[in-house]
């Protein structure tokens, strides 16, 4: 789970010892082929592949910003507009993120309790599901056709829609982040520095503001910097739960496309979009390099505990029972919604059977006649598996190459590295853009939808591999050939088991990334070969009962695909690796 | 001043402490002595109220603290690993226990302490530096000054010196001495180094099995450490068992041995056929009865004597080199313990 949680390059870890350059200077030596040229082809295929898929649009991106059309004062004071709302809901989601994630950080550093692990990682999930899941589910609950709204029709309140919905689901993602990091730095903290500070006389009060929020003042800040991140680039959740009233920077860029046509303005405001996200990016590395907190390793002395006193017992039962609410309801309602008909389907007449139903799931398999798709529903699926296995083989082919030189990077290299990574801090609504405008004439293939979602992968895929490959020691290959192993043997018994796991791990990420990707392929995938997120979001825009359950049939069954894919990546993840 | 009422704490199911009574008078130092896991650190955590005994009571000049939280029961303690602030700086740190506590003191006063406590312990000049920088033993001056400067009425040490090496903490200990002794704050030290527990101690109880076995002031225990355990825990000599075979026409113990028969002085009461240990030391000494005897097997050379190991085991001391492989009598002091 902790592939994703930190969000920038981090710079390229050379930990492994001298591993594979010497390796491939070996085996240069004996084919008589210079180092540089071994290198250069190495480079040639993710290069040319970034240069193409990411920095020639970028490029495109960039000329169209600086156009007289794009910079018009018009423009200009949408820009800021959107972009002043974007900073405020993303700080308002940080803080209420806060406001829930430093309470459940403390619960889970300090305190003992039945099904502490099952409930953290109940928090985690939401972090790994796709946006459009995340919005079905607060749609099942919340929604005008949700659980609540069906169950009790006399409650009136407005959700979807709201402001509050965006903050809500914001939450509802991050606060995992919190929890996590501000959760480590807490439960890594010495104990023995809290008591001494009692001893010294200072009351429960005084040695939190003077003692422990001191202490994890970086990790709070890395913490925070990273949930506002998240927040500030979020599309998928604030179109489908917020509507084109809130539009935030990403939600804007999306309109200019498709909706209200205005290219310059799109790329004026992606680029915003990148700088505000590199800026960030730059302090939150920054910050979270100082954010291991003074930890004592000799005192095994451990500060977890039960709750003792009646106000303790309360408090934390009541955080318990706030989190297992607010978290399990959305994720259980989406399948249930599925299931039962909770209202009539669009032109239905007469008797309506209200109950258990698993039409939702056998309509998909039939192509009507007027339906939005013109392909039976369930293709979408076929299409996302189809899309995601590209994506799998042609972000490994480009992964592997780079992977291996960056294991054992050259001075060149560490330069390469934070720009290999840079897709991952340009937004995928802006990807989409880039395709659009560098690529406009092929977008009737449908291959480009597993290039772009590649693109996305990739560093990903690299930060999988790479540790995974510097960390297969060279002492152990040495050990394994003075013991009489051959070089095909060592390879065989040495290097591949560990690479057969990361390639594995790797794989499912890149498997994941694709089915789950919102922005970037709303934008450029074809309208007959929809994936299950687009799926998802068009059933959403239609009216009707039988729409809405698909909808909740698509995502439940996105759902399933992700946490599957999640449990795989946690069973091949190499311990400690993939940090990214 | 402190009285410590029979405490019982159990551990994941075991007896740590079971029963712990003691008292520390006026400007006396208790050393709480102990193998590692009896429990002293447990008690001294007990004291400190940042743990809870299962039952019995913490008082002190008579108040009874079982139910006061740590903050308020002006009882200073010094951690092995200092657990010095790593955020604030020397002067920070040493205040913090004036500036970030429920005493309240006027500014000049505070600074008046700062520097009194620092000057104590011999830091006077390291007030603005940052205490990542400092030395373990500076590290631990520190942590020592900023307890100093609330004027605990108790001091607690909790292995202060575990972390330092030997030079070190032979002189740190000495300063220690002349602090307390300068201060009169009584104090309890927990070690599990006897030659520190002696240094330090006015009174030395040794902790086993839970339980407080022997206490004295260091004189009294090294002289009649009683128990067998006792004596090898303190490293007095060769313990080993033995068995009453008779009394001699003196009054005195015939207890026989692996190592060969002893007569033994001692106030016992004893019967034929008992099982006893006995405490042979090592010094050689002129005009006892006891002779113990072996070959040559290794020998250590100690500054003013050399350490000899027989081949049966035994060790003794002698101020001139025998010959490897030389068959050797030594006449030592043989006790009794129980």
């Amino acid at each position: 789970m902790s592939q994703t949680i930190s969000h920038t390059p981090a710079p390229a870890g050379g930990a492994g010892g001298d591993t594979e350059s010497t390796e491939i200077r070996n085996r240069n030596r004996r084919a008589f082929v210079s180092p540089w040229l071994a290198r250069f082809i190495i480079w040639l295929l993710p290069l040319s592949f970034l240069i193409v898929a990411f920095f020639y649009p970028l490029s495109r991106i960039l000329a169209l910003t600086f156009d007289p059309k794009a910079l018009t004062p018009a423009n200009l004071l949408l820009a800021s507009r959107v972009f002043l709302f974007t900073l405020y809901q993303a700080t308002l989601s940080t803080l209420l993120t806060l406001l829930l994630g430093l309470p459940s950080a403390y619960l889970f550093a300090r305190y003992e309790f039945r099904g502490k692990s099952i409930l953290r990682a109940l928090t985690a999930v939401p972090f790994m599901l796709p946006t459009v899941v995340v919005a079905a589910g607060f749609s099942a609950l919340l929604g005008p056709r949700g659980l609540v709204h069906t169950l009790f029709p006399n409650v009136s309140f407005n959700f979807i829609g709201t402001l509050t919905a965006i903050l809500i689901a914001h939450v509802f993602y991050n606060t995992t982040i919190i929890i996590r990091v501000v959760g480590n730095a807490l439960s890594s903290l010495d104990p023995k520095l809290e008591q001494a500070a009692r001893t010294l006389g200072a009351d429960s009060s005084r040695v939190l503001w003077n003692v422990t929020l001191p202490l994890l003042g970086p990790a709070l800040l890395a913490s925070s910097l990273l949930v506002f991140l998240f927040d500030f680039t979020s599309f998928g959740v604030i179109l489908l739960l917020g509507g084109s009233t809130f539009a935030t920077l990403e939600v804007e860029i999306y309109l200019r496309i498709l909706k209200l046509p205005n290219l310059p303005l799109a790329a004026l405001l992606s680029v915003i979009q990148l700088g505000c996200t590199v800026i960030f990016s730059i302090l939150y590395t920054r910050f979270a390099s100082r954010s291991t907190v003074q930890t004592a390793p000799r005192s095994a002395e451990s500060n977890v505990r039960r709750p003792r006193t009646l106000r303790e017992k309360i408090l934390v039962a009541s955080l318990i029972l706030l989190l297992t609410a607010f978290f399990f309801l959305p994720l259980s309602a989406l399948p249930f919604r599925s299931l039962f008909r909770l209202e009539a389907d669009r032109g239905q007449r007469g008797e309506v059977q209200y109950g258990f139903t698993t039409d939702y799931y056998t309509e998909l398999f039939v192509n009507r006649r007027g339906s939005i798709f013109y392909v039976p529903p369930i293709q979408a699926t076929v299409n996302s598996l189809g899309y995601a296995s590209a994506t799998v083989m042609i972000s490994l082919l480009l992964g592997f190459p780079a992977a291996f030189a960056l294991a054992k990077p050259t001075r060149f290299e560490k330069i390469l590295d934070p720009l290999i990574m840079l897709p991952l801090g340009s937004s995928a609504v802006m990807l989409g853009l880039g395709f659009i405008i560098s690529f406009g004439k092929w977008l009737t293939s449908p291959l480009l939808v597993p290039f772009a979602h590649a693109l996305i992968a990739l560093p990903f895929v690299i930060r999988t591999l790479q540790p995974a490959i510097a960390s297969i020691p060279q002492r152990l290959r040495q050990a394994a050939s003075s013991l009489g192993a051959s070089p095909l043997k060592v390879w065989q018994n040495i290097d591949l088991p560990i690479l057969r796991r990361a390639t594995l791990a790797a794989a499912t990420f890149a498997f994941t990334v694709s089915l789950g990707e919102f922005g970037a392929t709303l934008l450029i995938s074809r309208p007959d070969y929809p994936t299950i997120p687009v799926a998802i979001e068009r059933f959403l825009s239609q009216p009707g009962g039988l729409n809405y359950g698909q909808a909740m049939a698509m995502a439940s069954i996105l759902m399933v695909l992700t946490l599957t894919s999640i449990l795989l990546i946690e069973k091949f993840r190499i311990p400690g690796s993939g940090e990214f | 001043m402190l009285d410590v009422h029979h405490i019982f704490k159990t551990y994941e199911g075991k007896l740590l402490l079971n029963d712990i009574s003691f008292e520390v008078a006026m400007g006396e130092t208790v050393c709480l002595l102990g193998a590692s896991g009896s429990g002293k650190s447990t008690l001294l955590r007990i004291i400190a109220g940042l743990e809870d005994p299962d039952s019995g009571s913490i008082a002190f000049n008579g108040q009874d603290l079982t139910l006061t939280p740590t903050h308020l029961r002006d009882f200073g303690l010094v951690f092995q690993d200092y657990a010095l602030f790593p955020h604030l700086d020397v002067n920070e740190n040493v205040a913090f226990g004036l500036t970030h506590s429920v005493r309240r003191l006027p500014q000049a006063e505070i600074s008046q302490r700062i520097a009194s406590s620092l000057e104590m312990v011999n830091l006077a000049e390291f007030g603005d530096r940052r205490v990542t920088d400092l030395s373990g033993g500076e590290q631990q001056r520190v942590a020592l000054a900023r307890a100093l400067a609330t004027r605990p009425r108790l001091l607690m040490f909790d292995e202060p010196l575990g972390a330092l090496d030997r030079t070190l903490r032979e002189s740190l200990l000495n300063e220690l001495r002349s602090i307390l002794s300068q201060t009169k704050i009584p104090a309890i030290y927990v070690t599990h180094d006897q030659e520190e527990a002696f240094t330090i101690a006015d009174r030395v109880l040794i902790l086993h099995d839970g339980k407080i076995i022997r206490q004295g002031t260091p004189a009294e225990v090294w002289a009649n450490p009683e128990f067998a355990f006792v004596a090898t825990f303190l490293g007095l000599g060769n313990v080993f068992r033995g068995e009453v075979s008779g009394k001699t026409k003196e009054g005195q113990w015939k207890v026989k041995s692996e190592f060969g028969v002893f007569t033994i002085q001692c106030e016992h009461k004893h019967a034929k056929g008992d099982n006893v240990h006995l405490l042979a030391r090592p010094r050689s000494a002129e005009g006892e009865p006891n002779v113990i005897q072996g070959m040559v097997a290794d020998m250590i050379f100690q500054q003013d004597r050399f350490k000899i190991t027989l081949d049966n085991g035994l060790s003794v001391y002698l101020p001139n080199a025998p010959k490897i492989g030389e068959k050797i009598e030594v006449r030592v002091k043989v006790e009794c313990l129980v």
